[in-house]
């Protein structure tokens, strides 16, 4: 048992099960992507308040998940290198931030256009909006904070605090529309309740879920790899890949 | 009953009915600015994100793989001057003693 969970800190293993993983997660990413498409721009109808402009849910709320996930990932991944001196899970931390920051733009540009039609405001300062912004930050706050320094061992500890005292934000995100009067909407399908949402529009948008999760998952194997590379450039075994040309 | 105009006549009405459902597609109700301005940000990142993700891993390939030639090469060199440096260093040392 033990022995199976060291293979996880073993850097030529986790290479060789991102080479091997990432590139069927992505297709199966894309099969995902055209199918949630379909069901959720031509299939579902259209909603009785809102019309048409819902169908941006198909991508907000996925982003604004993901958006979250990949923080929480991103805050465990740096415990993990704090307490055990993992470099690997540095490398998973680091992989994550632009990923993330991604994700999270996306949340807050389409949640913006599809406020426009709905509550007449491109952007209005409430709690979702502010916490999510401020979640933007955090990701670029890290992704400077690890430019900023010559040393690559006191960058990697400086961003790895920085993520776990962020991890603060992400609670304050979900509940914001609980704690505070908001124009946001409430949770659609994350409560404990019955989801708001009916089954053919609630199949698409949890398909759509998966297939960021999945983008998610390819994106960060790649970057995973690249991260070892550079990490173990020294090492006899990368000697070895460079020259196989199966990189 | 002409055979060529009730075809012709089916065919005008597939496509009149095809072009007008792609028409409402696209319009979504009338929010199709906004749905479609989501949806192209969104792909726009997303791609982005991922031909940079693959570029930057080429890019560190081929870098790791310059290092290496280059490493290779000085060795080779380095070990030819520290030859060189020995016979001298002997050589000095057979004046001295």
């Amino acid at each position: 048992m033990f022995k199976w969970i060291h293979k996880f800190g073993s850097p030529p293993f986790v290479y060789r099960l991102c080479r091997g993983f990432g590139p069927w997660i992505g297709w199966l990413c894309l099969i995902l992507i055209i199918g949630g498409l379909y069901l959720g721009l031509v299939k579902a109808p259209a909603d009785y308040e809102q019309g048409d402009s819902y169908r941006i849910i198909f991508i907000h709320v996925p982003a604004a998940w993901m958006s979250m996930f990949v923080y929480v990932v991103m805050a465990i991944a740096s415990l993990v290198f704090l307490v055990w001196r993992l470099k690997l899970a540095d490398v998973v931390a680091r992989a994550s931030a632009p990923i993330g920051a991604s994700f999270t733009f996306i949340a807050l540009a389409t949640g913006s256009i599809w406020g426009k039609p709905m509550w007449g405001a491109w952007w209005v300062w409430d709690a979702r909006l502010t916490s999510e912004l401020l979640l933007l930050f955090l990701y670029i706050g890290y992704i400077a904070l690890r430019n900023a320094f010559d040393n690559q061992n006191a960058a990697a500890r400086a961003a790895a605090i920085l993520a776990l005292v962020g991890v603060i934000n992400i609670p304050v995100i979900h509940y914001s529309v609980e704690w505070w009067n908001t124009l946001h909407q409430p949770a659609t399908i994350a409560k404990f309740d019955k989801p708001s949402i009916h089954i053919s529009m609630l199949i698409p948008l949890l398909m759509m879920v998966l297939a960021f999760q999945l983008l998610y998952a390819h994106n960060l194997m790649t970057r995973i790899r690249t991260g070892i590379l550079e990490r173990e450039k020294r090492a006899r075994w990368v000697g070895e890949l460079l020259e196989s040309g199966r990189v | 009953m002409n055979v060529r105009n009730v075809h012709v006549g089916w065919v005008n009405y597939w496509s009149q009915d095809v072009s007008e459902s792609i028409r409402n597609f696209f319009a979504m109700g009338g929010y199709g600015g906004f749905v479609w301005s989501a949806y192209a940000i969104t792909f726009v990142v997303l791609a982005a994100n991922l031909i940079f993700t693959n570029m930057s891993h080429k890019r560190m390939i081929a870098k790791l793989r310059r290092e290496r030639a280059i490493d290779s090469a000085s060795s080779k060199v380095s070990q030819a001057s520290h030859a060189a440096d020995e016979s001298t260093r002997s050589a000095q040392q057979g004046d001295v003693i």
